[in-house]
């Protein structure tokens, strides 16, 4: 009976992800005027609809950063809740998505009419088809890299799913500040990536408790 | 003008898309985007004639780059601009600007309503907005879009007999036209719709419920558009569509125009007592989308007529020019990143006496049927490209034609 109880005990300890010892990565993202973008209306394709078109709206500020710690070895079990990519009022929401390697990705519709998700660009293509609102479409995203995601009947619409490798990453709020928690300590490569810059690295130990402090700028 | 639209353009084409690249007012944003389309037409009958637009231009060019430059004023005045840019057209830049004031009056939930003044786009049928090559899943438009008829608005066909002469000549860049008065440079003929040429009104758009309205009122005509140079007579026309939408995916339109087409300069060919607000263009027309899953259907009927003043029954009284043209359109995809696509398009010409005293009725003009059928690929999100076929079939000569083409269509 003991032994029993020794070898679950093991057996719980070695499959664990988390290590015994971990700590924070915590800093800031600031965009500069030039990194942030107005997305345009396009208003061109026809009168039709028209009205109820997107309107401006300013894309590339902290919020549309991704900062992940790279490099973290071992296995992650993959999220059980989806992370989402809403359609609303001609626009993906959000405009920058981080997820989890083998996460999936749900893609609601909150508008009145058909949207039509794709991607064709990198990693996994795929095709959702045309569905109206109320409904969903789900994607499992099996490759690391950007999904650049669009609509097939709404040519404005654009969004990024950047796919990490490990559930070490933070997207930073409207301030620019972010926090990674229970990064195994360490010494990492940090990156943050903006859909019109690309990436930023910085070399990061964490220690075993407490923080690391790293900065980023677009 | 040259000068200075050149100017524009270069300072477009060097700016990102999508940034607001200057502030004209305070808080006014400029933004620029635009598409470049490169084709090439090869195998079959040579040049695809039957695609040729009035200014000399046609989506097989080789090089077609639009512009666009919107001025967002504020969340509620905007300005839009396009402009397109072909080498292989006749006419000078001027000829393809287009430029509107759009004003929302109001954006609720359920509703909204726009109101629009400057060169507007066709407020009739539902291709216009699938027109650019971003979103038409082939190369060509819908033949009730473009494709010339004889008749001309600045010149009048001096009888049934006169008319019937020149069938099939609409086309031609040669064509001088007919003898009953008018000008006789040589020049198309008019389409039942000239989709890419915008005409000079106002529109009231918008949407209330399943509803979706347009109410235009324009200078020129769908046939003869009158975006530049002022009106050609003292009419006016009035066009809208009203769509229905029962359900996402489905879409019913129906929509109307009517106006005078003739130049006012023509008067002295009229018969006495009559003047060009007489002669009017009026149709009507149809359209009907479906979209489930992988699978876009598309189609449009529109009946036309044309008042023209030396056009007779035989027996004397006036009649009529008619035109019947539709088209369906199938899209479907048929792996991430790769669709088919095929649309079926035809024009066919009402019956008028022939015009040598024997009441034999014949068609006015040679009627014309289309096939284009091929595939497209996403080469990047931004990057399609497509090769086509397209066979045409007309009751004149030639009797048929077909080619195939290669396009890449970049958006930026």
């Amino acid at each position: 009976m003991r032994r029993r109880e020794i070898a679950i005990v093991l057996a719980a300890v070695v499959s664990t992800p988390l290590p015994l010892v971990a700590g924070t990565v915590t800093g800031t993202v600031l965009t500069k005027p030039a990194a942030r973008q107005k997305a345009p209306p396009r208003y061109y394709l026809g009168p039709y609809r028209a009205g109820r078109g997107p309107s401006v709206v300013e894309e590339g500020g902290p919020q549309d950063v991704v900062v992940f710690v790279d490099g973290v070895k071992g296995t992650f079990p993959v999220p059980a809740r989806h992370p989402q990519l809403v359609q609303k009022d001609e626009r993906f929401v959000p405009h920058v998505l981080a997820v989890q390697l083998g996460s999936t990705v749900e893609f609601p519709n909150e508008d009145d009419f058909y949207h039509n998700v794709f991607s064709v660009v990198s990693g996994d293509r795929f095709d959702l088809g045309r569905y109206a609102k109320g409904k969903s479409a789900r994607q499992t995203l099996t490759k690391p890299g950007i999904v650049v995601v669009r609509c097939e009947i709404h040519s404005g619409m654009k969004a990024y799913i950047l796919v990490v490798p490990n559930p070490y990453f933070a997207v930073p709020g409207g301030d620019g500040a972010f926090s990674i928690p229970d990064v195994p300590a360490g010494t990492y490569t940090v990156k943050a990536w903006h859909p019109d810059v690309g990436y930023q690295e910085r070399s990061v130990s964490v220690p075993a408790s407490g923080s690391a402090s790293v900065s980023f700028a677009f | 003008m040259r000068l200075r639209l050149i100017g524009w353009l270069v300072v477009a084409a060097f700016t990102p898309a999508g940034t607001a690249a200057a502030q004209t007012a305070p808080g006014a944003q400029v933004f620029f985007s635009g598409t470049l389309d490169l084709a090439y037409p090869f195998g079959g009958d040579g040049e695809p004639e039957v695609n040729r637009l009035i200014r000399g231009d046609n989506p097989f060019d080789n090089v077609r780059l639009r512009l666009f430059g919107d001025v967002v004023i504020n969340s509620r005045w905007t300005v839009f601009t396009q402009i397109l840019i072909d080498p292989s057209s006749r006419m000078g830049l001027e000829s393809f600007l287009r430029s509107y004031l759009r004003f929302d009056v109001f954006k609720k939930e359920r509703a909204d309503l726009t109101l629009q003044a400057g060169v507007v786009p066709t407020p009739f049928g539902a291709y216009s907005p699938r027109s650019y090559s971003d979103r038409n899943p082939l190369v060509s438009d819908p033949l009730m879009y473009h494709y010339f008829t004889t008749l001309r608005s600045n010149q009048l066909p001096a009888g049934n007999a006169d008319l019937l002469r020149h069938r099939g000549q609409g086309q031609s860049d040669d064509f001088t036209g007919f003898a009953g008065g008018g000008s006789a440079v040589k020049f198309n003929g008019m389409p039942m719709i000239y989709d890419p040429c915008w005409d000079v009104g106002v529109q009231a758009l918008g949407s209330a419920g399943r509803l979706e309205y347009v109410l235009a009122v324009s200078q020129g005509t769908l046939s003869a558009p009158r975006f530049k140079g002022g009106d050609n007579n003292h009419g006016k026309q009035i066009s809208g569509r009203l769509a229905f939408v029962p359900r996402p995916g489905i879409v019913l339109g129906a929509s109307y125009a009517r106006g005078p087409y003739l130049d006012s300069t023509l008067k002295p060919n009229f018969p006495a007592g009559h003047t060009a607000e007489d002669y009017n263009q009026e149709i009507y027309g149809f359209d009907a989308e479906y979209g489930v899953r992988h699978l876009a259907l598309h189609a449009e009927l529109a009946g036309n007529r044309w008042q023209s003043p030396k056009i007779t029954d035989g027996h004397g009284a006036a009649e009529d020019l008619k035109t019947l043209g539709w088209y369906v359109e199938g899209r479907y995809t048929v792996k991430p990143g790769l669709f088919a696509a095929l649309r079926y398009d035809r024009i066919d010409y009402g019956d008028i006496d022939d015009g040598t005293g024997t009441g034999r009725k014949v068609p006015w003009n040679y009627d014309v049927h289309l096939w284009e059928y091929g595939i497209g690929y996403y080469l990047t999100d931004r990057i399609i490209g497509k090769i086509v076929r397209q066979d045409y079939r007309s009751s004149g000569e030639p009797a048929s034609e077909h080619f195939w083409a290669v396009q890449v269509s970049a958006s930026f």
